[in-house]
């Protein structure tokens, strides 16, 4: 949208000064999406404890405040030494940041590969149309009893043959698939490991009966208290193992940038485009300062505070590294699975201090958006040339603002509610689903009720994955088991469909044809579910 | 492929369904782990055994096998492309003809890019520190013919001469290092 507007309206700004401009606005937009991740969980928690008569949350902005800025900046150091990483060595695919350089360079590439970018986005954004009208939709219970039709934006297969445990599922999202076009064979392992959850793993579990209840509900358990959390924990050890096995080439790109710090403004070009070490150190110091001073101000001790600021950096690390990976490889976010894991971990740590692990949850979820989106970013400005360091420059620059609009934001969705609050939750018209499931992992820590064993044996699956040759399985396979099989299906397609028709009509063809198609259908879905999304929010002003 | 790599690479995805299929049982209530972890600890290890076959490098030098000469195959097409590359570049300097962005699509589709696909071969050759050092090398001036191509589409002539040098110069240090 910025780019319509700067260079389609305006007539103004090079492709670079372009993509620094999109740089600022997803550096904003994405660090909002953090807060919305956690802090509604507090609001709903609070509100429900309130109405069984229980003791409410003290909720207190300003630490909230401060842990999401704390996080923006954070996200941003941490990720940076692992650009020449992502993007120069493993060459991660970040299909969302190839679809902006191929928007970006649209209009001087050629009519031949404009035409095709303006297809897909046509294509993709009146598929989401229909999707969003409802037209193909049937009723759940009436899907369930045939075996096959569009229920809740997903088509149901079975036909009454495949059982539902196998999870006969395809999310029609075009988005979704034109994301396995853009990563092709290197997306195979994602679609391997939806494979195993839900046709190796699954099916062992109804065959042994470790499953009961009735079969339709099967599924969900399954997906619920079995592949979700292990997935979680594959990831987990995936990431862990991954960073060990890559060592020696973080190592080099970390003195990389030590030696563009000490050869600075002496001629040095290859390493010198980086933000500079000194100043990822003080970013990474004053951010960890200012998390302390969060969980201070959220009534967590000063020894707490300091467990908090510094099991909450290196898990951030961590888990802003995973997000990355996983965005870079397929364009999907475990943001979720993490903001569950920040909260657990943390409540261990701070004694069942609700507000203490929430300030890290707030930060730990900004910080993750932040790196992947840092990441996004430079892979475009990678395909565009532009210098990292004045993408870093501009990220740092605009990132607090986001925490900052978003809580005033979730804020004032709660006031809206009936008497000034219950704004959204369950029974209302934003029924906030990750602060819901949020709020559940809350009150299972509180009863002692947590997966351990899904986390630790994940964990050493992924860490067994993560040390394999081929890069990034962990990551990979613990992402599949995480998501829903009718994503991972529908991605895997994709990935086939490239590979097909590279066979057939070889590698040009995919570059210069099916990846500005594949950009369009990227970009058409996007700007029809942010239309679609300003349109709710106007309605009823303009319409009463 | 060697013959215990291709043994190590089922027996390694083999061990793993099965002890992800063991992890996914529920504890029985009180307890934290379930019933069946042994059967997830013996089908890890099993994994653990093929993860090592699959990774195994022999120490001793042996007869170049064909799969052996076929993985070396990659390192002559590197610096030929490498070559190629600075060739195709000197020749476009001397005509001063780089300034029409096909020209540089060509270069990058037919020299740079292929270079970039080759990047487990380099490490596999080269190991990942000498790999990692040459990668980065030729991702900037990668970069920097993204750049000319950028600034040439803006209709930046000089920036776009100023920084196809560049990366023509990162390209020239890889060759050399390569050499």
């Amino acid at each position: 949208m910025g780019y319509a507007l700067l260079r389609g309206v305006l007539k103004k700004g090079t492709l670079v000064e372009n993509n620094i401009n999109q740089t600022i606005a997803s550096g904003i937009n994405t660090a909002g999406t953090g807060v919305v991740f956690t802090v509604p969980a507090l609001f709903m928690l609070d509100a429900k404890w309130r109405a069984e008569g229980m003791a409410g949350i003290d909720l207190q902005p300003l630490p909230l405040i401060i842990a999401g800025i704390a996080g923006a900046v954070l996200g941003v150091v941490v990720i940076i030494p692992l650009r020449k990483q992502m993007i120069e060595l493993d060459r991660l695919r970040f299909p969302s940041g190839v679809a902006t350089a191929t928007i970006i360079r649209a209009g001087s590439s050629g009519t031949e590969k404009a035409w095709l970018l303006a297809a897909g986005v046509f294509i993709s954004g009146l598929w989401k149309l229909v999707m969003l009208s409802g037209w193909l939709e049937s009723d759940a219970a009436v899907v369930a009893e045939r075996g096959w039709g569009v229920s809740q934006e997903e088509f149901h297969f079975g036909f009454g043959v495949l059982p539902e445990h196998i999870s006969p599922v395809l999310y029609l999202s075009l988005m979704n698939i034109a994301a396995g076009l853009l990563a092709g064979r290197g997306g195979l392992p994602f679609f391997a490991g939806g494979l195993v959850a839900w046709w190796a793993i699954s099916p062992a579990a109804v065959g042994f009966e470790w499953v009961t209840g009735p079969t339709a509900a099967q599924a969900g358990l399954i997906y619920r208290t079995m592949l979700r959390p292990l997935g979680i924990g594959v990831l987990i050890g995936g990431a862990l193992m991954g960073v060990v096995t890559a060592f020696p080439a973080i190592q080099s790109a970390l003195r990389s940038l030590a030696a563009a710090a000490r050869t600075a403004g002496a001629g040095s070009q290859v390493g010198g485009d980086e933000m500079k070490l000194p100043t990822l150190i003080l970013g990474t110091a004053v951010a960890i300062a200012l998390f302390f001073g969060a969980s201070v101000l959220s009534g967590v001790s000063v020894t707490g505070a300091a467990l908090s600021a510094v099991v909450g950096t290196l898990w951030l690390g961590l888990a802003a590294l995973i997000v990355a990976q996983a965005t870079g490889m397929t364009d999907i976010s475990p943001m979720s699975g993490m903001a569950l894991i920040s909260v657990t971990l943390m409540m261990y740590l701070l004694d069942n201090n609700i507000t203490g692990a929430m300030v890290v949850g707030v930060a730990v979820c900004v910080a993750i958006g932040q790196g992947a989106d840092m990441m996004q970013d430079l892979k475009t400005g990678f395909l565009i040339g532009a210098r990292p360091v004045r993408q870093q420059i501009a990220q740092f620059g605009a990132t607090w603002m986001g925490p900052l609009i978003a809580l005033g934001v979730v804020y004032l969705l709660w006031i809206g509610g009936p008497d000034g609050k219950n704004g959204f939750g369950e029974g209302t018209s934003l029924p906030a689903p990750q602060g819901g499931a949020l709020m559940g992992i809350i009150e299972a820590v509180k009863s002692g009720n947590v997966p351990i064993d899904k986390y630790t044996m994940g964990g050493l699956i992924g860490a067994l994955l993560g040390a394999a040759p081929r890069p990034g399985l962990g990551v990979l396979v613990g992402l599949a088991m995480y998501l829903p099989f009718s994503i991972t299906l529908g991605y895997g397609l994709g990935c086939l469909a490239q590979m097909g028709i590279q066979k057939l009509k070889g590698a040009a063809f995919c570059e210069h044809k099916l990846v500005p198609f594949a950009a369009g259908l990227i970009v058409g879905e996007a700007l029809t579910g942010v239309g679609h999304a300003a349109y709710s929010i106007l309605m009823p002003y303009l319409w009463g | 492929m060697k013959p215990l790599q291709t043994i190590g690479c089922p027996v390694f995805f083999i061990g793993l369904v099965i002890s992800i299929c063991a992890a996914a049982k529920q504890p029985a209530e009180g307890a934290t782990y379930p019933s069946t972890w042994l059967t997830f600890l013996a089908f890890s290890t099993l994994s653990l055994v093929g993860l090592v076959l699959w990774r195994w490098k022999p120490q001793l030098p042996q007869e170049p096998s064909p799969a052996a000469a076929t993985s070396q195959r990659p390192q002559i097409d590197i610096q030929a492309t490498l070559s190629g590359l600075l060739q195709r570049v000197d020749s476009i300097s001397q005509q001063q003809a780089f300034t029409s962005l096909e020209t540089i699509d060509t270069l990058m589709q037919e020299h740079v890019q292929p270079l970039g696909e080759a990047r487990q071969q380099i490490i596999d050759q080269l190991g990942l520190k000498a790999g990692a050092e040459l990668l980065v090398t030729m991702a900037y001036g990668e970069r920097m013919y993204n750049r000319t191509w950028s600034a040439l589409a803006d209709g930046h002539l000089d920036e776009a001469q100023q920084v196809f040098h560049d990366g023509t110069e990162a390209f020239r240090e890889a060759a050399r290092s390569l050499a």
